[in-house]
């Protein structure tokens, strides 16, 4: 319990009166300090508050960005005793704006009453944010005492990666799993590409019979299809670079994110096992896995990568982490602005070891109108090397380039899956 | 829906009453001072209570703390020229009731400022916008809060203002009887002054 400015104010107020009618020896402003006096004597005591009960409802609870968040904070008083000039403060960080609404409450609580407030946050960006504690203050009636606590009312809001529908991608793997799915398996199964005619054996289905090739044989001889079933694909996004901004006109961290989290959704819907490693100045996993939980997992992990340059070297980050998450032979994507020299070996070395690689890379198209001609000349030689390390990717990567303004769906409908001999 | 709209607009309609009522009370208290305030210095002073006013409905109706606060400097500023004036005119006693009717409505408005400011935002169109139908039960709660704390506060401040007219009265009574206490109200004073110290500096 501390006295509180307007406390020693009123105080202040008291005295000068006393003091004044002492040094001016007129007794009738002591007159003024009476009801001074009484209010000090009245507001002279507040108690702890009684347990309160506090909840803060979300809404939505997953947010995937360019959408309004709502909160709504509910406040029981759950004793038999009245809790009189209570004053209740939502954090929440500085990050977020608010927008309508309110974040404080001065209320009084009966007995078993509730009452709640609410506002809205603008729509965040992609992150993680702890909301709250409640900052709590009671208050004597004149507020001349006061007791500061906290409510340890703590959530948290992920706003996620924004998703866009990508369609089907193709992928091809040398390795497959058990579960049918949209890679080929190299291997005679229900798809519905043609894999080869074999002699007719018991069991196969009438329909599959090439009569055709029967008349010409003498003998019954059946089409076979190649099985698509489903592979382990390993979304390897690099954050790493912390100047993307001034190479590229537009946020490339941010983009690679979301072009990430729009995989991530389509290949687990495609039935694969997806897993999710950020190399950037924070490093994030996920271990690999299939359905919905896992893909609230993955734009989890997503949502709280912040992008920087990493303390660790790339090749060792991301080639250790690859081997030990996903088995040889499977499929990695990569996100990457191919500004790391490591980059190329790192994609180089998995190509040998059997990974099938797929790598989305942005788009440089940037306006130089303006610029001095030391920049200029920077640009170009930037450009250059990176045009050098996207065609040695291309010999073992399929490449896709990606900007705001190519559409990345056609872009992926366009591009067919190597052919393997 | 209906129903909502109209819980809605009663709210609002109560809610600006209070600000209107505490506008016109505030007017009166304006009036209050400056009659203590000598006719020669009444052009300056009616001045000084225009802006006052002028700050106070901003302070209502466009809620500002700071507008509160300049409203509440003019009537201070008013209430010590009086007060200086009754003074120096030797006619304090007199004026005594004014006065201090004056003086505890200003420490009325520093508390009604404070519970309009703080609850304005509950009040605001975009809070009213904000799910209306769920947040009517918090717009009334904060209403009902504000109303009750003018009302005790106006309960308690009119006690003080008759225990303090009565300890005068009663001290000027006694005065004519003792000559050797003849400011017993200032003993009075001290007594409680000294004893809600007491109660405040107290560890708990």
């Amino acid at each position: 319990m501390t006295l509180t400015k307007k406390g020693v104010v009123y105080l202040v107020i008291a005295y000068s009166f006393i003091g004044l009618s002492l040094i001016l020896k007129e007794s009738a402003l002591t007159a003024f300090v009476i009801p001074t006096a009484l209010l000090l004597l009245i507001s002279s005591h507040v108690s702890r508050p009684p347990e309160l009960k506090v909840t803060r409802r979300i809404y939505p609870q997953r947010s995937f960005g360019d959408e309004d968040i709502d909160v709504r904070v509910e406040v029981n008083n759950n004793s038999n005793r009245t809790v009189n000039e209570l004053d209740l403060e939502d954090q929440i960080p500085e990050s977020l704006t608010m927008g309508v609404g309110t974040r404080t409450l001065t209320t009084y609580l009966r007995p078993h009453e509730q009452v709640e407030f609410s506002y809205r946050i603008s729509a965040p960006r992609r992150g993680s944010y702890a909301l709250g504690p409640i900052l709590l203050r009671r208050s004597d009636f004149m507020q001349f005492h006061e007791y500061k606590g906290e409510l340890p009312v703590r959530d948290e809001l992920t706003v996620m990666p924004k998703i866009e529908k990508l369609g089907p991608i193709a992928l091809r793997a040398r390795r497959v799993g058990q579960w049918p799915g949209l890679v080929p398996s190299r291997r005679t199964g229900s798809g519905t590409e043609f894999f080869e005619s074999r002699p007719y054996a018991l069991g196969d289905e009438l329909r599959r019979i090439n009569w055709k090739a029967s008349a010409k044989a003498g003998v019954l001889i059946t089409n076979a299809y190649e099985g698509e079933q489903v592979t382990d694909v390993l979304v390897v996004v690099d954050g790493s670079e912390g100047t993307l901004s001034r190479v590229f006109d537009f946020d490339v961290a941010e983009f690679e994110l979301s072009l990430a989290a729009s995989l991530c959704s389509q290949l687990i819907n495609q039935g694969n096992r997806v897993g999710l490693s950020v190399y950037s100045a924070v490093r994030t996993w996920v271990d690999p896995g299939f359905g919905k939980r896992q893909l609230l997992r993955l734009l989890n992990g997503l949502a709280v990568a912040s992008p920087g340059r990493a303390s660790i070297p790339l090749q060792y980050a991301v080639e250790s982490v690859i081997v030990s998450m996903v088995a040889a032979k499977s499929v990695v994507v990569f996100i990457s602005p191919l500004m790391d020299d490591q980059i190329v070996r790192v994609m180089t070395n998995l190509a040998t070891r059997g990974y099938e690689i797929m790598c989305f890379t942005p788009a440089t198209v940037v306006d130089l109108a303006g610029m001095a001609e030391s920049e200029i000349l920077a640009r170009r030689i930037l450009a250059v090397e990176r045009r050098i390390k996207m065609a040695e990717v291309a010999e073992v990567a399929r490449l896709i380039e990606f900007s705001p303004r190519l559409d990345i769906k056609q872009e992926l409908r366009r591009w067919k899956p190597r052919q393997r001999a | 829906m209906e129903t909502t709209a109209k819980s809605i607009d009663t709210v609002t309609a109560r809610w600006k009453l209070t600000r209107v009522v505490v506008l016109a009370l505030l007017a009166l208290t304006f009036i209050l001072v400056i009659a203590g305030i000598p006719v020669a210095l009444a052009l300056p002073a009616v001045f000084i209570s225009a802006l006052g006013g002028v700050f106070g409905a901003l302070a209502l109706f466009r809620t500002g703390e700071m507008w509160g606060r300049a409203a509440l400097i003019a009537l201070a500023l008013l209430f010590s020229l009086s007060i200086t004036f009754q003074l120096a005119l030797g006619s304090i006693l007199t004026t005594l009731p004014l006065l201090l009717l004056g003086y505890l409505m200003i420490l009325f408005f520093v508390e009604a400022f404070d519970a309009l400011s703080k609850h304005s935002q509950m009040h605001s169109r975009e809070m009213l916008q904000l799910q209306a139908s769920r947040a009517i039960p918090a717009i009334e709660k904060s209403l009902q809060h504000v109303l009750r704390k003018m009302a005790r506060l106006g309960l308690m401040l009119g006690a003080c203002y008759l225990l303090t007219l009565t300890a005068v009265s009663l001290g000027s009574y006694l005065a004519s009887f003792s000559s050797l206490a003849p400011d017993t109200s200032i003993y009075i004073v001290a007594v409680s002054v000294s004893l809600a110290l007491l109660l405040i500096l107290r560890e708990e």
